[in-house]
């Protein structure tokens, strides 16, 4: 072809995300090229409170999200007829922001006359390790850590999701958030934790590793998280990089031992695949690759960009189910809790989640 | 054509209007419940036609509601390629007062506003607005001239001489009664009147 842009090779889907504080559009095709991109942080809105405000997430994705899909759709230099369909995340997540997304996309899939496919957020997390690696086939097993979310997921096709194991009470992401807050370090934590951690010994500091050893399969942060308040609270005080080094591996320990159940209850697992903003941690990163060693299996990690919240994971979940023939109607909810596995029973105290 | 979206308040309010003529129009109370409601109710509005602008309810009113009708408003103008304007709820009630009461200088709107507030504004029948709109306390809220309407109505104690020409959330087929300067070119950005409450969620 003459063309300096070829023909996208189908399908082609415009993907929404808007669940928490990131508000995204993207188009990706089915050779998982990603045509256009573009995402707003709301990080120095939501600074002040060191956590994301709802209703100040809302207003943002209000105002920024249509300048957002026409960007993209310019970038790429093609129109909403050109799109195959539309897919918008419908929750979990904050339920005002949530809703702003899927109407956008409801109303741009009537106005085209396109197909509208509503996406479960952790879906796009979970199928997003393929957006990236094609050679990577189900069943896979996938440890989600996010800021909202630590689970451990056998992932067996598209739509069909295994809940292994959930935190009790808070997601890994929130114990490096809070760890960031307890030693002054801002938000979000989790990477200013790591840098500072780079620098301490993480030997220093004695912190528990809750659950660790026991035959259940769950996750559990928040003893971790008193531990760290308690830790700082000593006199005299251990070195903030210590403690940092400290947590990290605690929460790092956590993670492989948790993970290795989940190994061993999954023989049939292809990957060992990791996703989720906390998935940027090298620590984490180097720990869960020795673990996956173990099973002689590789780790498979997204890049940093398709690991925290974004679209382009969302447009791909759209072609994976674009592909099986699905789509929804203009009546789909928005829907603050969606748990992938509807099985899966409640964790004690956890489904506060998801 | 011009499609007008209302849902700032507990309808799903939805007309065409062509001019000043509507050509078609629902008003359906739904309570919540509008992000799985509007697209569909648009849907059977609109059959094949298409509109050549959009004007969307931009509040005082729910801030879930008008989120969800100003995005929908949004994204059908990127789509359809269109003009997308915003009026406020105050405005279309005062619209319908102005229209049905043709010796009526001006009007108080008073919306509820949630947490025993209301909304309210006032009108002047030659001026339009004469101050942006203001959440107060129920029983704070000042009547200014010998008439009233909306849903805040009920929640304010009316001075004996103050008529009340009803107690109706907007409706969108009286954007039709509208005549400009009000209403024109406001952007389609959600009017919120109050602050965020600023609370990080807990986790
Ligand atoms: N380098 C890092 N080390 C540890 N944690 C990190 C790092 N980078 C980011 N995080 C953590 O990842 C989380 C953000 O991840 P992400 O954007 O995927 O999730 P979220 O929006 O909080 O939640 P969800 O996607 O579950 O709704 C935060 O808690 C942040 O502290």
């Amino acid at each position: 072809m003459a063309n300096t842009i070829s023909q996208p090779v189908r399908p082609l889907i415009l993907g929404i995300e808007s669940s928490c504080d990131e508000t995204a559009a993207a188009l990706v095709c089915g050779d998982r090229t990603i045509l256009s991109e573009r995402i707003a942080t709301q990080e120095a809105e939501h600074a002040p409170f060191g956590g994301v405000v709802p209703e100040i997430a809302a207003r943002a994705h209000t105002e920024r999200l249509a300048p957002l899909v026409e960007a993209v759709l310019e970038e790429a230099g093609i129109g909403l007829r050109d799109v195959d369909a539309i897919a918008a995340t419908a929750g979990p997540g904050l339920i005002g922001g949530v809703m702003v997304g899927l109407v956008t996309g409801k109303a741009l899939a009537f106005a085209s006359g396109k197909p509208f496919i509503a996406i479960n957020h952790l879906e796009g997390h979970a199928l997003s390790p393929r957006l990236d690696d094609e050679t990577l086939t189900f069943p896979y097993l996938l440890l989600l850590v996010s800021g909202g979310h630590t689970q451990l997921l056998a992932v067996d096709g598209v739509g069909s999701y295994r809940r292994l194991a959930t935190t009790i009470d808070d997601a890994a992401g929130e114990a490096f958030d809070k760890t960031a807050k307890i030693l002054g370090l801002g938000y979000p934590g989790g990477p200013a934790v790591e840098r500072l951690a780079a620098r301490g010994d993480e030997t220093a500091v004695a912190l528990p590793r809750p659950l660790v050893g026991t035959a259940e399969p769950h996750f559990s942060f928040a003893g971790l998280k008193s531990a760290v308040l308690r830790a700082v609270q000593a006199d005299p005080a251990p070195a903030p990089e210590n403690v940092a080094a400290s947590f990290q591996a605690a929460a790092c320990d956590c993670l492989v031992d948790r993970s290795r159940i989940a190994l061993d209850a999954m023989p049939e697992a292809t990957a060992f695949v990791v996703a989720g903003g906390v998935a940027a941690n090298r620590r984490v990163r180097h720990s869960l690759a020795a673990l996956a060693g173990e099973f002689g299996l590789r780790l498979v990690a997204p890049p940093l960009a398709l690991c925290t919240d974004n679209a382009a994971m969302i447009a791909w979940a759209g072609v994976e189910h674009f592909r099986l023939g699905h789509s929804d109607p203009l009546d789909t909810p928005a829907r603050a809790r969606w748990p992938l596995d509807p099985d899966a029973e409640s964790a004690r105290g956890a489904g506060v989640k998801a | 054509m011009r499609l007008a979206i209302g849902t700032a308040h507990r309808a799903c309010s939805l007309a065409l209007i062509d001019g000043s003529k509507v050509v078609k129009a629902v008003h359906e109370i739904i309570g919540r419940g509008h992000a799985e409601r509007l697209i569909p109710m648009i849907a059977a509005l609109l059959g094949e036609t298409r509109p050549g602008s959009i004007v969307v309810e931009i509040g005082p009113g729910s801030f879930t509601g008008m989120r969800v009708g100003i995005a929908a408003a949004r994204a059908l103008g990127v789509a359809w390629d269109v003009p997308v304007s915003g009026i406020t709820s105050t405005e279309v009630l005062a619209a319908r007062a102005f229209r049905d009461h043709a010796d009526l200088p001006e009007i108080t709107v008073a919306l509820d506003g949630g947490r025993g507030e209301v909304f309210v504004q006032h009108f002047t029948r030659d001026g339009g607005e004469t101050g942006p709109p203001a959440a107060v306390p129920a029983e704070q809220a000042a009547i200014v001239g010998g008439a009233v309407i909306g849903t805040g109505t009920p929640m304010i104690v009316i001075p004996a001489h103050v008529r009340v020409l009803g107690t109706d959330m907007p409706d969108m087929a009286d954007v039709a009664a509208l005549i400009p300067p009000a209403g024109q070119d406001r952007p389609p950005a959600p009017l919120y009147v109050r602050a965020p409450d600023a609370k990080p969620p807990q986790r």
